[in-house]
């Protein structure tokens, strides 16, 4: 399905295809999230993310033979410390990664505090942002300095979600969202690649408690468009945010 | 009187069991008299005995008897028998006898074990009394070795510490410090002396997973000493069950059966003449005023309600009608949520006789001394027949005095509920209680207090826990996954440090899981593991309180379990106003004010008691054989019911109107087999199933239809739980061809579908969160700062997503066995099925129709408690995706997508 010219999804993968650059986009992984949880929270659950995610990854491989992927930021959930056990399973993802495409290139996020201290170590690519042929992508958490030349901006972050109701019935889907920003850029929000990852519902949330500075500025939400990914159904279009809003209130 | 019976083995009590128990004696305990019994008494006691009383009771002779013997003895008496005394009385006698005979070790003699904190306080004092009295005579400065200690979690380090010096001869404590006790390195070793354990109010223990907890305890004690088990129960059933549960699986044990040695009188009482036909607020205004006749006439009165919400409410009105009699002074609410201070305010006032009545929820029906109460008053069904023998049991000081009770019915189903209730309370045929089998959240906390203890070989320590009686069909598989879980086997390699709470053992190296036939294997401690468990311990799950939100205006709390049932839609009150439920999110509930529609979830809902499943079936048999017949013959069939005039008559109001129903439908009676099934269209298309099962048995039963259901017809379900049956409702275009709905759920596949059914609720999420706490899963205090509710709980669906796909996983096992055996009855609702499935019963259904039978109208006054959602994922998306379209194509909007 068609994003926008170029721009694909790629089946029910929270994931999109750029065309024109043979890469896959994927955001938000919160690798290790378990052993954060473990620590921090005292909650020990099995780990599985990784598992799944690579199983994932492999199928994306699959259908788009792109040769190059890009992790829009927050590969890790959380580093408290640069020591083996924090970075073991991102190694592992690392070695993984480099078996079925020719390029990685891991952009910063929020959470990847440590990440460029130890990136060296394993040979992992790691920049602030990335940016060709007018294509900015960013995690999000911030905004860029300048839009000189570009004319598609892509970020994660916001790990956006969607929840349909009516009568009895209700389901949540994770979306990716797309529009045009205020200043006429081509804009794409992805959602959250982690399988363990809830999603904010943003058809439900206030637009004042949004994460990203970017739905404060120059992008309305409202006025974004999504498409629902699942692996039951597929990609399938859904109208702009602002219907789903009503759709929620009204049809109750 | 007592039942006298000689000597039985189990086979003649318990058929099925005979097997399993084969090794196993119960004995009935035979009559003694009182001369009998002195002379086995030590003079100082006797002496000291009757100086101040005349004489012993009959269940006080034989608990004397019987523990003298040294045999273990269940002692079943209504509180206010003076169980607990003789108990005492005996053992102290025979303490004194040990001195006597220069035995004079250091070491705890006795263990006494409370599920109360407010009752283990109790007995401290009311001991030290006699002690104290005792030491008076000639020569007697040696009584003074006999000291009393109490450890529970109140206890300070330094008490802990003055205990480990010069260990209490009686020691007084909870299951969760003796468990600690158990564990303790040095501690432990002044167990090694203990003779007696008197497990109190053991019948309510046996009903909870804290009995399954207290029972492994029992067996690690038991591995550092031999003692005598001595049970105190209230009135309960099957007593047998109970035996066995203090005895543990392999052990002897005699039953003093004195459960209805108190002379008991009860009486249902109608508020109205006509209550069939009387509005809720006539009903209400006339309870109270039948309320105050009472309560004028009598010293001081316990008042049972359900809920705590309704003790607050009573407690208020009662105040504001009549302010001549009821003052801050003279009437107070008890119940869990009243602050301690306040509740102990309560109960010694109450002792003093200066209260004139209390009113209580369930706090008060166990045995903390509250004085003389000479009458207590159930405002509706207290559900069960023994929770009604039990609470009115707490009238009526002594034994020789008649314990009273008046149960006041606020509606008709209540009435025909609460007189069958009495009826077969004063018949002596009593309900059964469910214990607790293979829990296996208690089983991880006890391998890891086991492993603080000592390296166990696995067989061993498999063999110690299937003395107990909670645990006596545990399964090997079961209990192997649950020490590969406890060992971290379930995480990676690299990750199991972390995560394991015990290290496993093969041939003395150490290993990262075991396999089933691994029999040889051993575990042990692991470092961190101790603190972990000391913090940890515990059964009982923390107490969440949900915060309500208008707006971000916090209104007040909800129990987590009522907010479980809550649907986007769903009114319900609090605080006196509706309102209505928006969303809930991490432990905070958003609301809006509904004030101008009625509430469509009854308030406090889940703190309903659930009927039980024997009397409800008694209700059955006795609505079905009054169907069909005149008001009169009716009127003549229950006149020896205890229950007043008007209550009779509403009785027979009640079931002439259903009975004019079903003439209209052309049925002239009903068997007690038969179960009606009515099709009502309203808003909504409701199909009205009059399972009078129980709560737990509907609970089950009406998942596993409303699945069924959802699957047919590819749309959600609402659902509705009640005692009296369930509804499922749909919307009315929907088709549903109901003879196949009754076809599609059966004894054989019940278990299959309630799987499915369950596993992506909210109710499944709440109990995995408790059973991952139980489990040290998740950890509630991590070296010694408490852990936020609130950031565990972020994530509880999470969590469910994770481990669902990991195979074997026990908490997960364990989180469908309590939800199904305990929080519902799935046994019971087996057994329905299979009685329609061989013809003994059968579904009568009627036509569809837009009037619902009288029968019906309490059930659909309550509105939808509960949603099965559809499970196809891909059906539910795209109904709910083609919803959308018609939405925009109304607004036309359609091009937009």
């Amino acid at each position: 399905m068609q994003i926008f010219k170029g721009i694909k999804t790629i089946d029910g993968k929270r994931a999109v295809y750029f065309e024109e650059l043979d890469l896959v986009a994927i955001s938000d992984l919160q690798l290790g999230e378990e052993t954060y949880l473990a620590e921090e929270a005292k909650l020990f659950i099995p780990q599985v993310q990784l598992k799944i995610m690579l199983e994932e990854i492999n199928e994306i491989k699959d259908q788009t033979k792109a040769n190059r992927i890009l992790i829009n930021g927050d590969l890790k959930h959380e580093f408290k410390e640069a020591t083996f056990q924090e970075w073991s399973e991102v190694k592992k993802l690392h070695e993984e990664l480099k078996k079925l495409f020719s390029e990685i290139i891991v952009v910063r996020g929020n959470h990847d505090n440590y990440l460029l201290t130890i990136s060296n170590k394993i040979g992992l690519n790691v920049v602030e942002e990335h940016i060709e042929k007018g294509y900015l992508f960013l995690h999000g958490h911030k905004l860029p300095n300048d839009y000189k030349g570009v004319h598609t901006i892509v970020i994660g972050h916001e790990q956006p979600a969607v929840i349909l109701k009516s009568g009895y019935d209700r389901v949540k889907l994770h979306v990716i969202l797309y529009g045009k920003d205020k200043l006429g850029h081509r804009f794409i929000c992805l959602p959250a690649f982690s399988p363990i990852a809830s999603g904010v519902e943003v058809n439900v949330t206030p637009k004042e408690e949004l994460l990203s500075p970017f739905f404060h500025t120059i992008v309305d939400i409202d006025e974004l468009k999504a498409i629902a990914v699942d692996p039951s159904t597929g990609a399938f279009k859904l109208p702009k945010v602002k219907l789903l809003r009503s759709f929620l209130l009204e049809n109750a | 009187m007592i039942i006298i019976k000689k000597v039985k083995t189990l086979s003649y009590v318990f058929n099925q069991k005979l097997i399993i128990l084969s090794n196993l004696m119960i004995k009935y305990a035979e009559r003694h008299s009182q001369e009998e019994v002195e002379k086995l008494l030590d003079p100082i006691v006797l002496e000291w005995f009757k100086g101040r009383y005349k004489s012993f009771s009959t269940p006080q002779i034989d608990a004397i008897y019987y523990i003298h013997s040294k045999e273990n003895v269940l002692v079943s008496s209504p509180t206010g028998t003076g169980k607990t005394f003789a108990a005492f009385l005996d053992i102290i006698s025979q303490l004194i006898q040990l001195y006597r005979n220069g035995n004079n070790d250091k070491g705890v003699k006795v263990i006494y074990v409370s599920p109360l904190k407010a009752l283990i306080n109790d007995i401290k004092k009311n001991l030290l009394v006699p002690l104290e009295e005792m030491k008076s005579g000639p020569e007697r400065e040696w009584l003074s070795h006999i000291n009393v200690g109490i450890r529970t979690s109140d206890s300070t380090s330094s008490e802990k510490a003055k205990q480990l010096l010069k260990p209490p001869t009686i020691l007084c404590t909870t299951p969760e410090s003796l468990a600690i006790a158990v564990t303790a390195p040095k501690f432990r070793e002044n167990l090694r002396t203990v003779k007696w354990v008197i497990v109190d109010e053991i019948h309510a223990l046996a009903e909870s997973k804290r009995g399954s907890y207290l029972s492994l305890t029992l067996e690690l004690l038991q591995e550092l000493a031999d003692f005598q088990r001595i049970g105190l129960s209230a009135t309960t059933s099957p007593i047998e069950e109970i035996a066995m549960f203090l005895a543990g699986s392999k052990r002897d044990v005699t039953i003093i059966d004195a459960r209805f040695e108190k002379k008991t009188v009860i009486e249902v009482l109608s508020p109205v003449k006509d209550i069939v036909r009387a509005s809720e607020t006539k009903v209400t205004e006339a309870t109270y005023s039948l309320l105050y006749r009472f309560l004028k006439n009598s010293k001081t009165a316990l008042i049972f309600t359900n809920t705590r919400s309704g003790t607050e409410r009573v407690v208020a009105n009662l105040k504001k009608k009549f302010p001549d009699i009821f003052t801050d002074e003279t009437i107070g609410a008890h119940h869990s949520s009243v602050s301690r201070d306040l509740r102990l305010d309560f109960e010694d006032r109450l002792k003093k006789g200066q209260l004139k009545a209390i009113v209580s929820s369930t706090s008060l029906e166990l045995g903390i001394d509250i004085g003389y109460i000479d009458l207590v008053i159930q405002l509706g069904s207290p559900k069960s027949i023994i929770r009604l023998l039990q609470r009115v049991g707490r009238s009526g000081h002594n034994i020789n005095s008649i314990s009273r009770g008046i149960i006041i019915a606020n509606d008709n189903d209540d009435i025909v509920e609460t007189t069958v209730m009495a009826y077969y309370a004063l018949r002596r045929e009593l309900d059964k209680i469910n214990i607790v089998k293979n829990a296996l959240d208690v089983l991880s906390q006890i391998i890891v207090s086991m492993s603080l203890i000592k390296r166990w070989n696995v067989s061993e320590a498999y063999s110690v826990i299937k003395r107990s009686y909670s645990y006596e069909n545990l399964e090997w598989k079961d209990f192997i996954d649950v020490i590969n879980y406890l060992a971290g086997a379930y995480h990676s390699l690299e990750e199991r440090g972390v995560y394991s709470k015990i290290s496993l053992y093969k041939d003395g190296e150490r290993v990262d899981r075991l396999n089933y036939e691994d029999r040889n294997a051993e575990f042990g401690k692991k470092k961190s593991a101790r603190m972990i468990f000391y913090l940890n311990q515990g059964t009982i799950p923390d107490e969440t309180k949900v915060v309500v939100y208008e707006g971000k205006r916090p209104i007040g709390t909800l129990e987590e379990e009522f907010v479980e049932r809550l649907v986007p839609g769903d009114r319900f009150v609090l605080a006196g106003k509706i309102y209505e439920f928006l969303n809930s999110k991490r432990m905070k509930v958003y609301v809006k004010k509904a004030d101008d529609s009625k509430p469509t979830v009854p308030a406090w809902f889940s703190e309903e008691l659930p009927l039980s499943y024997d009397l409800a079936n008694k209700i059955q048999a006795f609505r079905s054989s009054l169907l069909g017949i005149s008001k009169r013959e009716v009127l003549e069939k229950i006149s020896d019911y205890p229950a007043d005039e008007n209550a009779k008559k509403a009785i027979a109001e009640y079931l002439s109107l259903m009975t004019k129903f079903l003439k209209s439908k052309g049925i002239e009676k009903l068997s007690s087999g038969d179960y009606l099934v009515e099709q009502y269209e309203s808003d909504k298309f409701n199909i009205i199933f009059h399972t009078l099962l129980g709560r737990k048995a509907n609970d089950a039963l009406s998942r596993a239809f409303g699945y069924k259901l959802s699957e047919m017809i590819g749309s959600s379900v609402g659902v509705m739980v009640s005692d009296n049956g369930f509804v499922l409702s749909v919307d009315n275009e929907v088709k549903v061809n109901v003879k196949k709905l009754l076809k599609s759920v059966s004894s054989e596949n019940l278990d299959e579908i309630l799987h499915k059914a369950i596993s992506n609720t909210e109710l499944f999420r709440r109990k995995f969160r408790q059973v991952a706490a139980r489990s040290f899963m998740i950890l509630r205090n991590y070296k010694g700062h408490p852990i936020s509710v609130s950031k565990q709980q972020f994530n509880s669906d999470l969590l469910v997503k994770v481990v669902q796909k990991v195979e074997n996983f026990p908490l997960l096992k364990e989180t469908y066995r309590e939800i199904l055996q305990d929080y519902m009855d799935i046994s019971a609702a087996k057994e329905f099925l299979r009685k329609v499935e061989s013809g003994e019963y059968r579904f009568i259904v009627l036509e569809r129709s837009n009037v619902p039978s009288p029968f019906s109208f309490k059930m659909l006054a309550w509105g939808s408690s509960d949603v099965i959602l559809m499970e196809d994922r891909r059906k539910l998306i795209l109904k709910l995706h083609q919803k959308l379209i018609q939405f925009l194509r109304n607004k036309n909007r359609d091009a937009d997508i």
